[in-house]
């Protein structure tokens, strides 16, 4: 009863460390840097259109039956630096990206939603878009259509979202049911780890597929050093694998979708210096922070699916969403500042525990520098933003305390010691406590905006397609492009705006393909 | 420690995936079949006959 396209042996077309014995040429029309929710979708639409394309992915190729229940395997095998990249600041923030054939898709969520319309408003007014929600309509309609957005099946959601809900209807506050790429998730709520169903429909099962089955090849293991040029004209890459065998592939047009951290880098490396000085610059990482409650009834958030709702009550007062979040208790456990006995203890009622987080709109910036060839991303922590995060901690504790929490843990340091809430009285009184952000544990998993597109060169790194200003054959196809936060999750806008790119290369294929 | 705190992931994760391939057959194919099937982002041109 295995499912032929999940459970299969790795499919034509896919090439890893072990299929390259010695420097490697390669030609193609296109190659794509990235296989991730902007590079997939590129590369299959393409390919169905009769281009020639390569697709270099630095991560590995693994099968859904790779994906299994030891947290810290998977998270050594999917996670870029073992998921401990952090953005510099005070607070630093733990940015988490995939690195694997289908890129961050494999580990996020699976949240998908469109870009709402006051941000494409904000787009078109600061920087000059001609984006609307009319005429994103049938992009996003083409990817919800390929990685089957849709509700979750009722039976399939658990206790501590149900929670969540309980908590938001008792407080009168606006809750909806999360549209998800999924067919039929079951909740084992392992989405982060890489779904082992094959429910969730990432990148890796759907686009690359799809893109292979056009006659794409892939080559995973593969690092891109840097992109070649014949003076402004973007020729190819030339990528290294970690044994060190160089691949160098020849193209017409180089497409870049590394994520928000790795493409300016790229292009940094390559030697391209965007007029505006926008390159690296403009970072937004939607800051997350999260609060573990612990109910009198067995929840075992473990069972059921990931984030079945959000609360968008604030969504329009910068705090994006409130959702339970599973997290494994090996990860769980180094949240805690409690240790040795005391932590074991805490520990023990793991299955009473629900997991909430909220997101942040944020309203700072950072920027992304290439240092010895790697990024490093710095961000600061608006103050701003920081009194939003504490409110939000304030309300969600609140919101918790009405699902029937018994107490409220808040899994960082706050005012120099661990802190925990006894009743709503007490998140209330959060609002009033001095703010500690150094002391906060921020996390991130959508970082955008640092090859911002626009119509003013002197002001953006790419157009309104993804080329890059000042030079040939060159798109971004990421979260890079994004001038401004989305405010809810990327992953659907990335894969809109990156299918409209591939039209407009379509749409412009004679020109581009000489 | 997984055990004593009652984290038993592996058993459920197994659980849950018989149970889909079991049930929702049909519509797992049917996904599969959409994902390879033919669907331009543009429709082909014709061939220009001179």
């Amino acid at each position: 009863m295995a499912t032929a396209l999940q459970d299969a042996p790795r499919p034509r077309g896919v090439f890893t460390r072990g299929d390259l014995h010695g420097d490697t040429v390669l030609d193609c029309d296109v190659v794509v840097i990235g296989s991730g929710a902007g590079g997939a979708p590129v590369a299959a639409e393409l390919a169905e259109a009769g281009f020639d394309v390569v697709v270099l992915e630095e991560g590995s190729y693994y099968r859904t039956p790779d994906f299994a229940a030891d947290t810290g395997a998977m998270i050594r095998r999917l996670y870029r630096d073992g998921g401990a990249t952090v953005a510099l600041g005070t607070p630093h923030i733990l940015l988490q990206e995939g690195r694997a054939v289908g890129g961050s898709t494999v580990i996020n969520g699976g949240m998908s939603w469109r870009t709402p319309g006051d941000i494409l408003a904000r787009w078109r007014r600061e920087a000059g878009l001609d984006v609307t929600e009319a005429e994103l309509e049938p992009y996003f309609e083409r990817v919800e259509k390929r990685i089957h957005v849709a509700p979750m099946d009722e039976a399939a959601i658990g206790r501590d979202n149900w929670l969540l809900k309980r908590g938001a209807d008792a407080k009168g506050w606006n809750i909806i049911g999360n549209l998800r790429n999924q067919v039929h998730c079951v909740g084992s709520n392992r989405c982060a780890f890489g779904c082992p169903t094959g429910a969730k429909q990432s990148a890796l099962v759907s686009y690359v597929p799809r893109a292979l089955h056009f006659g794409a090849r892939v080559y995973a293991d593969v690092r891109a050093q840097r992109i070649t040029m014949h003076g402004k004209r973007a020729t190819g890459v030339i990528g290294r694998t970690a044994d060190g065998v160089r691949v160098v592939v020849r193209a017409k047009l180089v497409v870049a979708a590394c994520g928000a951290l790795h493409t300016p880098a790229l292009l940094a490396r390559s030697g391209l210096r965007a007029r505006s000085r926008m390159l690296g610059n403009n970072l937004s990482l939607h800051p997350n922070l999260k609060v573990v409650a612990i109910f009198d009834e067995d929840v075992t958030s473990w069972r059921g699916a990931h984030q079945a709702f959000q609360v968008r009550e604030f969504a329009d007062r910068g705090l994006g969403c409130f959702a339970a979040v599973n997290v494994p208790p090996s990860v769980l456990a180094m949240s805690f500042l409690q240790r040795g006995r005391a932590l074991g203890e805490l520990m023990q009622q793991y299955n009473r525990m629900v997991v909430a987080g909220l997101l942040c709109e944020d309203t700072a910036t950072g920027r992304v520098r290439t240092i010895a060839g790697r990024p490093q991303a710095f961000y600061q922590l608006a103050n701003r933003d920081a009194a939003n995060m504490q409110r939000g901690l304030s309300l969600l504790s609140e919101l918790l305390f009405a699902a029937g929490a018994r107490r409220v843990l808040l899994p960082f340091g706050h005012a120099g010691s661990a802190r925990e809430l006894c009743g709503p009285d007490d998140a209330r009184r959060l609002l009033d406590e001095p703010m500690r952000p150094r002391e906060w544990e921020v996390v991130t998993v959508h970082l955008m905006g640092t090859a911002r597109m626009g119509r003013d060169r002197g002001a953006s790194v790419t157009d309104a397609f993804g080329f890059v200003h000042d030079v040939d054959r060159l798109v971004v196809a990421d979260a890079s492009v994004f001038p401004t936060p989305c405010r809810v999750n990327p992953m659907e806008t990335i894969m809109a705006l990156a299918t409209r790119s591939a039209a407009y290369i379509i749409d412009n294929a004679r020109r581009l393909r000489s | 420690m997984m055990e004593v705190i009652g984290y038993r992931v592996a058993a459920w994760i197994d659980e849950v995936k018989h149970r889909r391939l079991a049930v929702f057959e049909a519509d797992i194919r049917e996904q599969e079949r959409q994902l390879l099937a033919p669907d331009p982002l543009r429709p082909r041109r014709a061939p220009v006959r001179t």
